[in-house]
């Protein structure tokens, strides 16, 4: 049963869902909203499932004094502080909750969203190395377009620019449509493979 | 004091000492925790607190110069806080304003925020308290707490709380206007009984919490306390400014700054037209005043006085021992037109033989035709109090029916494939319009043209044909806009050439443009035309006027249309919709109800009520012209049947014994009131409506009709310059001859038909190759590298006794990449569990995250090993996406992960994962329908999944017929497509546009 009353559920929402893409009638809607509030709340409440995960896995590693213990209890320091702090002063401009946030964590993202530069130019060195002749049509194609970019490549040559947007807007632009056309139907199918109860792993084994 | 050396020894000998046993081992964790929490609660704390300089005085925070002035030309309801900004020093973040009915309970009403490093742009702080505005609701906090930072003695408090100790007596100090959602108010109500002087009164009681919000209006002529605290960008509250009061007072009404007057001869009409003042809610009359020449000075002397009249007003307001100003003159002009206030802007008034009449409201004022220019007029607004406002003196301009726009040909219908809620408004043909050009080439002859069309639902359209003419008349070129894409190219004539010896800068480029359409047809003779001329401000042709049929449209977009509704319930049209000239159509709102609207004034603390008046209007009497109310409760309604019946009879008896004329009036009167309310009741309608004992009964009942008639209304158009160069239409009318009009849910999108079909044809599809897949016909899938290579990836995590490292993507559950991803790990961790290979799982979603523990641990039951299933093998980092990835590398290069499976919807942090598994060596294998993230998959990881292989992966992996079948449908639908793509290409191609106008435009 804790398997079939999940599948049923989910069979049944998602035919009442895909009734309402077609059915715009008030009652639909006013269903569909009642849905959306219900699975809002349901989403905040989740939030618990997992600050207990972290706190499960950190606590093993404390306890157990696994290799870097140490760390899990700066990961559960900072999440008993970071959170009480929104609690106790809240999350206003100027609380320390925002301190935090302004001075700790954006920084970190910002370091970590930095270094995809880097990553990008080793990718593209990688990508860019003339060992076939695919490699070397996509060697080409990235200089016309990177030059494209920059006031030198007007300057070279009209023509860059304009090869660069043919390039950008229709081999590269077919292929990524082709690829879009692709996920849709390959999308829908799942879609309808959890309709028609075919797909279940994402129920687990409900023992 | 213990040094750093002598700590840390102390510190390892005691953590030595806890390593003996386990219970001492969680002290010891306790303890690191609590003095990492002091350490980072104590430094950000103290620094984020501490940063006021200390040489300053608290004092030097206050902010100064506190006003609270009366907002003018208003209902009475609004007052301006103001007061002067601290300078950007001070750091100020935000100043708050707190308000009270008296200066010992100031609660918190809203807040200014500003910049702390610029400090406020300006000389004052404004915050305007003015109309209804948010007094409680869910919001607000449950108890009343005092503002931070104060002491005891402080009158500042948060919000006003949702405590009804605190707002009951608060309710005589506002004006308050509960919001009540419509299903509460009908069915939920509690009937509350209160006996005042012998006379019964009857509430609708509800608990706070049953309103949706409670909004307050300041009252009139009431005094408000007011003060502001500035709070600087540490949160440090400075204290609050002196208590300063404002009292709201009802002023005369908005002064209309733009009126116009026409005359159109050959109609012999009058028309005006003027703004609408932003305050509309106390206004009660539009009055006009003709006023002759001779009478300007005169005016002009009136209306002198009348300004210092309305200013000694406002001054006695703030001094009563000013003199008062009375009216020592009188209004020279003559009353033209008076009616009750609308929202409508224009009005026309017919001369019939030399002068301008209205019977009703007994007005006769001569006009003579041919002395137009010896006439002014005047807009006067009038207001319940008995305030008025005079516009600007408006020469009257003469014109002709000519000169005007013409009259819309419109059209209302219900808005199709919508929940009901719409009406559609549309009108005329579809109009084609040039809005600018670029040149292509050096020599400027070369010219790319940019247009536009508005149509509406009457008309689809196809085609768009330009002839192109040069200024002898010479066709230059035709271009057939068979699909409009809003720009097409031409070849000018060298002499067009702003570089050409030739060049004239008169030279125009003239084009007709006619179109063919779908659905009604525009006929053949429909031409518009317009000429485009060079510009040396733009270095390039600009179009010029448009016109339509031959009739000019100067400066098209200064034309609107504007629609006026009238409700079934009321005799007044009011302001719908305005649509610039080039629109066709517009749409006109019509809402469900779903709250009702009542004033609050009572409360009863014993019951924790609320309480509001039972009434609600029933429906509209179209022969009296008036609404008639009913009260959710039957026994009310019997209760006053009763009770008026009995006043009815001791009336009448008290009527035979009196003599005096004004008594017997009053009391006729009195029972003609009674009698009227005991006769509705007794109509058909009420009469079934009160047979119905249950009161929710009775409501659904009540509530059909009420709200079906407040949805109800009737359409009409004002095409206008602005300047009451207009024309009006009549109400608009069915064929079925049908005048009001209600929008319809409807119950199919006709819309999404070609989606509706296209999905059942996959849906046939799918149960077509699962058939032919169950019966065992061969089913070809190509090969996909990165599948194949899964059994090599865990093997080889297996053979160097590492883990593997699966990370289902970023997105929630909702998303198809992630269930993708997910049905991928259950084949990757049971084959995992059979070779006792420890697969880590970090996820960024927690509702992800317990279906992948769930995946997992039923991998390892069905590979035959629950013992080896780790929980914490699945776990949860953060939501933060570059917390996350750092922690997902942190990951990889602790546990060093031979194989690392990326299989879900990826953004930026794609490549920082990708690189860093690079890093470490691992075999990494990737899918991911993120069309922008899949290159730097294929750079970095060995195998990868490319967008539909991704949810091809667990019908390949599981080979089951249902799975494979599945794929092969998509495959073929993904074969009709391209066979569409392809007719539909060569058809547009050949300018053969049915089959691309098969399918709706996105």
């Amino acid at each position: 049963m804790k398997r079939q009353i999940p599948l049923a559920l989910v069979i049944i929402l998602c035919f009442l869902f895909v009734g309402h893409t077609f059915i715009p009638h008030k009652i639909s809607d006013n269903f569909y909203q009642w849905w959306l509030s219900w699975v809002r709340t349901m989403t905040s409440f989740a939030v618990v499932l997992g600050v207990m995960s972290l706190f499960t896995v950190h606590w093993g590693k404390i306890s157990r004094r696994m290799p870097n213990w140490q760390y899990s209890i700066v990961t559960l320091g900072a999440l008993v502080f970071t959170s009480a702090s929104g609690f106790i002063w809240g999350t206003q401009q100027g609380t320390p909750y925002m301190w935090l946030f302004k001075n700790v964590q954006m920084p970190m993202s910002s370091t970590m969203f930095s270094l995809l530069a880097f990553y990008i130019a080793s990718a593209a060195y990688k990508a860019f190395r003339a060992r076939s002749p695919e490699a070397t049509v996509l060697l080409v194609s990235a200089i016309i377009v990177m030059i494209a970019q920059v006031p030198i490549g007007m300057a070279i040559s009209k023509w860059i620019p304009e090869i660069s947007n043919w390039i950008l807007n229709v081999p590269n632009l077919a292929a990524k449509r082709g690829v879009a056309l692709g996920v849709g139907l390959g999308g829908t199918a799942v879609s309808l493979k959890i309709m028609l109860g075919i797909e279940r792993t994402y129920l687990g084994s409900g023992d | 004091m213990i040094n750093q050396k002598e700590g840390k020894r102390r510190l390892s000998a005691f953590s030595g000492l806890m390593w003996k046993n386990n219970s001492a081992q969680i002290k010891t964790t306790l303890m690191y925790l609590i003095i990492f929490c002091l350490f980072f609660y104590i430094a950000p704390a103290s620094w984020a607190k501490d940063s006021k300089s200390k040489s300053e005085t608290a004092a030097q925070f206050v902010v100064q110069d506190l006003r609270v002035d009366d907002i003018p030309n208003d209902d009475g309801s609004g007052l301006q806080v103001s007061w002067k900004p601290l300078g950007p020093e001070k750091r100020i973040i935000e100043y708050r304003v707190y308000r009270g009915a008296n200066p010992e309970n100031l609660y918190f009403v809203g807040s200014v925020p500003v910049n702390p490093q610029t400090g406020f742009p300006g000389e004052r702080v404004n915050y305007y308290d003015n109309g209804y505005n948010m007094f409680v609701d869910i919001s607000s906090p449950a108890k009343q707490r005092k503002e931070a930072q104060q002491d005891k003695d402080s009158p500042l408090y948060r919000n006003i709380p949702r405590d009804l100790n605190i707002i009951g007596p608060m309710l005589k100090d506002y004006s308050i206007l509960g919001v009540i959602p419509k299903d509460a108010f009908y069915y939920k109500t509690k009937m509350v009984e209160r006996k005042i002087d012998n006379e019964t009164n009857f509430y609708a009681g509800l608990r706070l919490d049953q309103f949706q919000s409670l909004l307050k209006k300041l009252i009139p002529n009431k005094p408000y306390y007011y003060t502001v605290i500035a709070v600087n960008e540490s949160r440090v509250y400075y204290p609050y400014a002196d208590i300063v009061e404002g009292i709201p007072r009802i002023n005369d009404p908005e002064l209309i700054r733009n009126f116009h007057s026409v005359y159109v001869e050959d109609k012999d009409q009058l028309q005006f037209e003027w703004t609408l003042p932003l305050n509309t809610d106390l206004l009660r009359n539009n009055n006009i005043f003709l006023v002759h020449d001779k009478d300007l000075n005169a005016y002009h002397e009136f209306n002198d006085e009348h300004n210092l009249i309305v200013q000694n007003r406002i001054d006695r307001f703030n001094d009563p021992d000013i003199e008062e100003i009375k009216a020592t003159k009188k209004n020279p002009g003559s009353l033209i037109l008076s009616t009750p206030f609308t929202t409508e802007n224009t009005v026309s008034l017919k001369v019939e033989g030399n002068s301008i009449v209205d019977e009703k409201n007994g007005i006769n004022v001569s006009f003579d035709s041919d002395k137009v220019d010896n006439y002014h007029f005047v807009f006067q607004l009038e207001d319940w109090y008995g305030g008025t406002s005079y516009s600007n003196i408006a020469k009257l301009m003469v014109t002709s029916s000519e000169h005007l726009p013409t009259v819309p040909n419109f059209t209302v219908a219900d808005k199709p494939d919508d929940q009901g809620d719409y009406m559609c408004v549309f009108w005329e043909k579809p109009v084609v319009f040039l809005t600018n050009s670029s040149f292509l080439n050096k020599d400027k002859t070369k010219l790319t043209i940019n247009y536009d069309f508005e149509t509406n639902r009457n008309y689809k359209v196809r085609n768009i044909y330009f002839d192109i003419y040069d200024d002898e008349g010479a066709l230059i070129t035709s271009v057939n806009e068979f699909h409009p894409d809003l720009l097409f190219n031409i070849t000018l004539p060298k002499k067009y050439s702003p570089d050409s010896p030739e060049y004239d800068i008169n030279r125009k480029i003239a084009f007709e443009i006619r179109m063919k359409t779908a659905g009604e047809e525009v006929p053949a003779d429909y031409v518009l035309k317009q000429e485009m001329q060079y510009d040396e401000d733009y270095r390039t042709f600009q179009p010029l006027e448009l016109y339509m049929n031959g009739e000019k449209i100067e400066k098209v977009q200064d034309y609107s249309y504007v629609v006026y509704k009238k409700p079934y319930t009321s005799e007044t049209f009011r302001f719908s919709t305005r649509s610039a000239g080039v629109m066709r159509q517009a749409d006109d709102i019509v809402r469900y109800e779903t709250t009702v609207y009542k004033g609050v004034g009572e409360f009863d603390l014993d019951k924790n009520l609320l309480l509001v008046d039972t009434s609600i209007n029933a429906y509209y009497d179209k022969e009296t012209k008036t609404t008639v109310n009913t009260d959710i409760y039957l026994s009310v309604v019997e209760h006053k049947i009763e009770k008026y019946t009995k006043e009815i009879k001791d009336a009448e008896a008290k009527l035979a014994t009196v003599e005096d004329e004004n008594e017997k009036a009053q009391l006729q009167a009195q029972i003609n009131r009674y009698q009227g309310y005991l006769d509705t009741n007794n109509n058909e309608y009420f009469q079934e409506a009160n047979s119905i004992t249950n009161n929710k009964k009775r409501m659904k009942f009540l509530s059909k009709r009420r709200e079906d008639e407040l949805r109800h209304f009737q359409y009409r158009m004002v095409k206008t310059d602005g300047h009451a160069g207009f024309v009006e239409t009549d109400i608009f009318h069915d064929e079925e001859g049908n005048d009001y009009f209600i929008p319809i849910s409807n119950w199919f999108n006709k819309e999404r038909i070609p989606t509706l079909i296209a999905s059942l044809l996959f849906g046939f599809l799918v149960w077509f190759m699962i058939r032919r897949a169950k019966k065992g016909h061969d089913m070809y899938i190509r090969p996909i590298a990165g599948l194949q290579e899964i059994d090599n990836a865990i093997g080889r995590a297996t053979e160097m006794g590492r883990p593997i490292l699966f990370q289902p993507g970023l997105s929630g559950i909702g998303d198809v990449a992630t269930l993708a991803g997910l049905s991928i790990l259950g084949k990757v961790a049971t084959k995992a569990a059979e070779y006792d290979t420890k697969i880590i799982v970090p996820v960024r979603d927690y509702i992800v995250m317990p279906i992948a523990q769930e995946i997992v641990k039923d991998a390892h039951y069905e590979a035959g090993r629950p013992d080896t299933y780790d929980k914490s093998s699945v776990f949860f980092i953060t939501t933060d996406q570059f917390a996350f990835v750092a922690g997902v590398n942190g990951v990889m290069l602790r546990e060093k992960c031979a194989t690392c499976f990326y299989m879900g919807m990826y953004y930026a942090e794609a490549l920082l994962m990708t690189e860093t598994g690079n890093s470490i060596g691992a075999v990494q294998i990737a899918g991911s329908d993120a069309v922008t993230q899949i290159p730097f998959f294929i750079t970095t990881c060995d195998y990868t999944l490319i967008g539909e292989e991704l949810y091809g992966a667990s019908a390949y992996l599981a080979r089951d017929p249902m799975m494979i079948g599945n794929l092969k449908a998509v495959d073929v639908t993904k074969a009709i497509i391209l066979v569409f793509l392809i007719v539909g290409t060569a058809l547009s191609t050949a300018k053969i546009t049915f089959l691309i106008n098969i399918f709706p435009d996105k």
